[in-house]
Formats: structure tokens, C-alpha cells, sequence
């Protein structure tokens, strides 16, 4: 499994509440489920679910802010 | 002052007193996606403006810590910006900003690891080739741990700094929240990075948050002023290093009086002038 599905991951956490949900529920199942490999859903299953939800919460005031400052 | 100099972030909102307190002000810098999409009048505008005052273009979307390759058509548009306005130099992030046709809508820490570097150095490479210098890179504020990292911060940026052959441009309050969210010492942090790569400093401030789930963190958000432990690690690194730095104060609202402001500008030099005056005695 690439980088860019690391990345790409990483950037539906952070974006879709659903997948966030998901993740947050089953940390290692999502991953997997999202298509990353063991020892990638593992390295992603270790990240700390809060801290996940509260950056997810910080970049959609930004793109809020942004969408408003348009 | 070994040259040091002191500037301020331009903002629409503080234009006027920025233009009346020019005295006050070293250098300038300017968000250069605020400006890619201007008339050529108005991008002709801050070209007169950087013949009052160095201009330090900062861009904010290119994404370029990414093993997907930098988007070329917004490197075309910081290119084509560079050579309207001609600034002193022009800097981004070690962010992620998108993957996979998703935009995160801000800045992003991604898996640091060795597959990151390698996109991150080629990413700069097309940044060199398409923009015709390479950008001062600078370390962003993250509220996560990015997943599948194998290297900490302060290695993983040293990977980049150092092979690129780029200048750093060191944000001290993105240092700071980072030090204190992920339970480390502030002036630990600060000794880890690539301090002989620094040539800009940004300033900023920030404020503490309470989520209900998890522990206080401190957010970066810069609509405070500058906490005295940011101008102690300023201090620290004037103390350290024997080149000149430009340190840029960043507000992006709650602005205070304009000689707040100003008052911060001060602040900033006082605090490498004692650094400084530490690197001599040493």
C-alpha cells in the first residue's frame, strides 16, 4: 500500500464525519476496510481518537471560515 | 543586531496603520494566495509596496510535504506572482493540503517517514524548477499525531531542511503548541531542529481549549498576542545561532490597537537583542 493511500486516509479523517465515525469505532476495521494493510491500519489504529476528532473539528471551522471570507 | 529584522504579517484589516507605522516595520510578508488571483494592477500595487519595504511572499495551499506531486498550475500562479512583485523571497509549508482529490482546507501534518521525505524533496525540486527558487519551508501547529510516522518532528524535519537545501523559516508558537499538546519541552524542541538552516521566525499566539472528550490543548490560532514563553524561546534562538533573522509577528484577527501591535514588534527585538548579547558572552 502507497504513501498516497496514507495520505489519502489521513485526509478522510479529517474531512468526512462518517469515515471519522467509523474510524473511532473500530480503529484497526476502518483501516482495513478503507484498503490500507495490516501493519498500515495498525500504524493508523494507534493514533489518538481524540485528538483526531478535534483536528478533524479545527480544519472544517477553516474551511468554513474560508468558504464565508469568499 | 546582526542585521536582525522585525515585520509584521500584512492583513486587509491593519493596512492603514501597517502604512502609518512603516517606521516601525522591517519587512512585510504577504499571503501570496491573497494576491495570485488580483488584477496585474493590483499585484503592480504590492510591487510598489516592496519597493517601500522588503516583501516576503507566503503561500499557504501548495501542499508540498506530499508524495502526490505539487499541483503545477498553482505553482505557475506563484511563479507568475514572484515575478510581478519581486519579493525577497517566498516560503511555504511542510504541510499536506489535499490527497486523493480531497482538500483538507488547511494545513496538515502527514505520516512522517521516509516515503514522505522522498515526496517532499521532489515536490521542492518542481518548486525550484517551476517557481525558479526554492520557498523557505516552515513547521506547522498539528493537533494529531499523524498515523504511520516513523520519525519525530524534529528528524523528520531535518531530513527535508537539510538535503534541499532550503532555508527554514521557524514558527516558534507552532513549536511551542506542539512542545506542550504532545507533552514535550519547548526549549528541547526548539534544540532538535535544524537551527543553522533558520532564516525567518514566525511569531504568533494562541489560546487553550477544553474538548469534551480528552485532555486541554493548546489551540494556534492566531488571534492572541504572542505568549512570553515564545519570546523566551526567541531569545533562546538568538542565543544559538550566528546569522540574521527575520521575524514576522502573525495576527490574523481580534486585532488590539495597532501599538499593541507595534508594542509586540519591540518586544520581539528586545528579546533577540538579549539573545544576542548571551551568543557574545558565550
Amino acid at each position: 500500500m502507497s504513501q498516497q493511500a496514507l495520505e489519502t486516509f489521513l485526509a478522510r479523517l479529517y474531512t468526512e464525519e462518517a469515515f471519522r465515525r467509523a474510524f473511532i469505532a473500530d480503529p484497526h476495521g476502518a483501516a482495513r476496510r478503507a484498503g490500507l494493510d495490516d501493519a498500515q491500519a495498525l500504524q493508523m489504529a494507534s493514533m489518538d481518537p481524540d485528538s483526531v476528532e478535534l483536528a478533524a473539528q479545527s480544519y472544517a471551522r477553516k474551511r468554513e471560515s474560508r468558504q464565508r471570507n469568499r | 543586531m546582526k542585521n536582525d529584522r522585525v515585520g509584521l504579517g500584512w492583513r486587509g484589516e491593519l493596512c492603514a496603520s501597517i502604512l502609518d507605522r512603516l517606521d516601525s516595520i522591517d519587512v512585510l510578508e504577504v499571503i501570496a494566495e491573497d494576491w495570485t488571483h488580483a488584477s496585474r494592477p493590483e499585484q503592480r500595487a504590492l510591487r510598489s509596496l516592496a519597493n517601500e519595504r522588503p516583501v516576503i511572499l507566503h503561500g499557504v495551499s501548495l501542499g508540498l510535504a506530499s508524495s502526490f506531486a505539487a499541483d503545477a498550475r498553482r505553482l505557475d500562479r506563484m511563479a507568475k506572482l514572484v515575478e510581478t512583485v519581486r519579493p525577497e523571497s517566498w516560503s511555504e509549508h511542510l504541510a499536506f493540503v489535499r490527497a486523493g482529490g480531497i482538500e483538507i482546507g488547511h494545513l496538515a501534518a502527514p505520516p512522517r517517514n521516509a516515503a514522505c521525505i522522498e515526496g517532499t524533496l521532489a515536490n521542492l525540486d518542481r518548486a525550484l524548477s517551476i517557481v525558479g527558487s526554492l520557498p523557505a519551508l516552515e513547521n506547522i501547529a498539528t493537533l494529531v499525531e499523524p498515523g504511520a510516522s516513523d520519525l519525530d518532528e524534529a528528524a523528520w524535519t531535518r531530513a527535508i531542511v537539510g538535503p534541499s537545501g532550503a532555508p527554514m523559516l521557524l514558527d516558534l508558537h507552532n513549536l511551542y503548541a506542539n512542545a506542550i499538546n504532545f507533552g514535550r519541552d519547548p526549549h528541547a524542541l526548539l534544540m532538535s531542529m535544524p537551527l543553522a538552516n533558520v532564516q525567518m521566525v514566525h511569531l504568533s499566539g494562541g489560546r487553550w481549549i477544553h474538548p469534551q472528550r480528552g485532555r486541554a490543548r493548546w489551540l494556534d490560532d492566531h488571534l492572541h498576542d504572542v505568549p512570553d514563553p515564545v519570546f523566551d524561546l526567541l531569545e533562546s534562538l538568538a542565543s544559538r545561532v550566528a546569522q540574521p533573522l527575520t521575524v514576522i509577528l502573525e495576527r490574523d484577527g481580534n486585532y488590539p490597537a495597532f501599538g499593541e501591535i507595534v508594542a509586540q514588534l519591540e518586544r520581539a527585538r528586545l528579546a533577540m537583542a538579549r539573545g544576542r548579547r548571551m551568543e557574545e558572552a558565550a
